[in-house]
């Protein structure tokens, strides 16, 4: 037996990271224990459940799990699958319910979780089963934020609005913003990369640096979603970016903090049309109200929230982005992707955000496929005896100073493209992982085989 | 009752179609589609009954696309930096089934017509996608030959095989 330690993988002092981590099944069993049952992770929105006995489902690490709205209105979320025998007890993507029998042996449960039959209660089990202690296995911690809903397997892990952090003040930018709240958009893409899910992670929580190579063949296109931005950005060439570190390994990156986001937007909107442009102006004075700071930021733009829930938004007038990058294996990622925009809208606006979602960072959009041939080939780069010794470079910017003179702006701020938001993720994981900073006091270090 | 002629020279029209898209000749296969054209690819999911688990206009589509936004596909399969496709998958495609009915509505002459499509993809070394679903297509007579007027696929996963980088 060999414990592995994260810190000695994962040097981040030096920038390097080991490919190891990227392939071990050792490293991977651990990572759904100490990473993907201790964190809070996105389980979906409040808009896809607005009425009592809604469900949805999703998966917690490799755990699928029930989020159900009771018929006292209140949300819950639960392991699916049958106390008796695991049977998953829901077996539809989303609906409306009022209980699930067990398609097994017919166990059925109430949708507060609670288990009401149980065939041959009387004459097998003689009356004698405690169903107060059979229910369905309840998700330890679940808690919203502006309608995202999170759950937590830890029941002793830190409130979710500790865990978001600094990141909430810009969560606010995209909740605030938003008319009559975040809506999203019914349905979800779904596909299946052959990667691992941190490679899909880091390229969202920071890595702006690939994006004139990976997405380079599409700056150029005369598309709708794309033109107003490059007209400003790539035509008179005055913006400037930042990427920002935020708590617990989230990050965000390419913001602007200088307040030129709002002239894209009227840009694009006055395209729109003169109800859009009014639109706008509403969605930026709520942020003005907010603070001057945050509507100088106005959107996020892309980035991670800690471990695998990336998030796009752009653009009031392009759909939010909500990708979740659940793992199966060390060397798959099944991706649940949705698209989302505020419930009052301008319809000009709601016609085109499930369009433009679709042509976007999507299945079958212009950036997304590029993306995924990235994620797939490093990932298999790190299968080979030879290519496992290697390590990955993460030295972009590294002993680069944080950005000062933005005092009202939260996190670690540094100049626009830098992989100091990948180091800063790779370090959560690495205390995570190691049992140090962050991980939950009974937390027990992993203790990884070595085999021969 | 449709002719064997007619039938013949619609399957004639589906077999050369998808063959421009084996051989990566997007330009010629473009030019199958009216200006108007729509090419719609819904979403699906696992649902309890049959007739929903198709989504339709108010969900999230995995694709919506007018001519244009198809031209723009093919101008970025062309960018030398559009890797997802450089280099190209090698691609087989499979037509059948085929049904071929006068269209409801729509203009005089048109077909409405079914197949069913699986598209076999291998690219790189290992990676080997299929993708299963029907097409409905509605046909406009053209000179010789047809234009698409409008498209829609559905693919029979929920869960596709990876994200997609060819057309079908």
């Amino acid at each position: 037996m060999l414990d592995i330690r994260m810190d000695e993988l994962i040097r981040l002092d030096e920038g390097l990271i080991s490919r190891r981590i990227f392939f071990d099944p050792e490293i991977y069993r651990a990572e759904l224990d100490h990473v993907f049952a201790r964190c809070w992770l996105y389980l979906g929105h409040e808009s896809e459940i607005p009425n009592p006995g809604d469900y949805t489902t999703n998966y917690m690490g490799e755990d699928p799990v029930l989020i159900w709205r009771g018929m006292d209105g209140e949300i819950r979320a639960f392991l699916n699958s049958c106390r008796h025998r695991g049977m998953r007890v829901c077996r539809t993507d989303s609906g409306n319910a009022h209980q699930f029998a067990c398609p097994f042996h017919g166990w059925t449960y109430g949708n507060s979780g609670e288990l009401k039959t149980v065939p041959n209660f009387d004459d097998g089990y003689f009356g004698d089963l405690d169903k107060d202690s059979w229910g369905l296995h309840p998700v330890s911690r679940l808690a919203s934020y502006g309608g995202f809903i999170f759950g937590n397997w830890d029941a002793g892990a830190e409130s979710l609005d500790d865990y978001l952090g600094n990141l909430r003040w810009y969560l606010d930018i995209m909740i605030e913003r938003s008319i009559g709240g975040i809506e999203v958009i019914p349905g979800q893409q779904r596909y299946s990369v052959d990667g691992n899910w941190k490679i899909a992670s880091e390229n969202f929580v920071g890595d702006s640096y690939h994006l004139t190579h990976s997405h380079g063949s599409c700056y150029g296109l005369p598309v709708r979603m794309l033109n107003p931005a490059n007209a400003i950005t790539y035509g008179r060439n005055k913006l400037t970016y930042y990427d920002i570190a935020l708590d617990n390994g989230h990050g965000f990156t390419q913001f602007i903090l200088t307040g030129e986001r709002i002239e894209v937007e009227r840009a694009l909107a006055k395209e729109m049309g003169p109800e859009v442009v009014e639109y706008v102006e509403e969605c930026y004075a709520r942020l003005v109200s907010l603070s001057q700071a945050q509507a100088d930021v106005y959107a996020l733009p892309f980035g991670n929230v800690f471990p695998n829930f990336s998030i796009n938004d752009f653009s009031a007038l392009r759909p939010i982005g909500l990708y979740l990058w659940t793992p199966k294996g060390p060397g798959r990622i099944e991706v649940w992707q949705w698209g989302a925009t505020d419930r009052d809208a301008p319809q000009a606006v709601k016609d085109v955000a499930r369009i433009d979602f679709a042509r976007g960072q999507a299945t079958a959009g212009i950036f997304g496929p590029d993306d995924t041939e990235n994620f797939e080939q490093v990932t298999q780069s790190t299968a080979g005896a030879v290519g496992q010794r290697l390590d990955f470079n993460y030295q972009l910017t590294l002993g680069g100073k944080a950005v000062e003179g933005f005092e009202d702006v939260p996190g670690h701020i540094s100049n626009y493209i830098s992989e100091e938001n990948q180091r800063r993720f790779y370090r959560r994981y690495a205390n995570l992982m190691d049992g140090g900073e962050g991980a939950h006091q009974t937390y027990e270090k992993p203790r990884l085989a070595a085999h021969g | 009752m449709t002719s064997p002629d007619l039938q013949h020279k619609v399957e004639q029209f589906l077999f050369r179609e998808v063959r421009m898209l084996a051989e990566g000749r997007f330009e010629e296969w473009l030019d199958l589609f009216t200006e108007d054209t729509r090419y719609l690819m819904p979403i699906r999911e696992t649902t309890a009954t049959r007739e929903d688990s198709e989504r339709g206009e108010e969900f999230l589509p995995h694709v919506d696309d007018d001519k244009d936004f198809m031209r723009a596909r093919v101008q970025r399969l062309r960018h030398h930096l559009a890797h997802a496709e450089q280099p190209p998958s090698r691609l087989r495609y499979f037509v059948s089934n085929i049904e071929v009915e006068d269209a409801e509505g729509g203009e005089k002459g048109d077909l409405d017509v079914r197949c069913n499509l699986l598209v076999y993809q291998s690219r790189l070394e290992r990676t080997e996608k299929i993708f299963v679903g029907r097409r409905e297509d509605r046909l406009r007579p053209e000179k010789d030959s047809f234009l698409i007027a409008s498209r829609t696929v559905v693919l029979d996963q929920s869960l596709l095989p990876r994200s997609i980088t060819i057309f079908f």
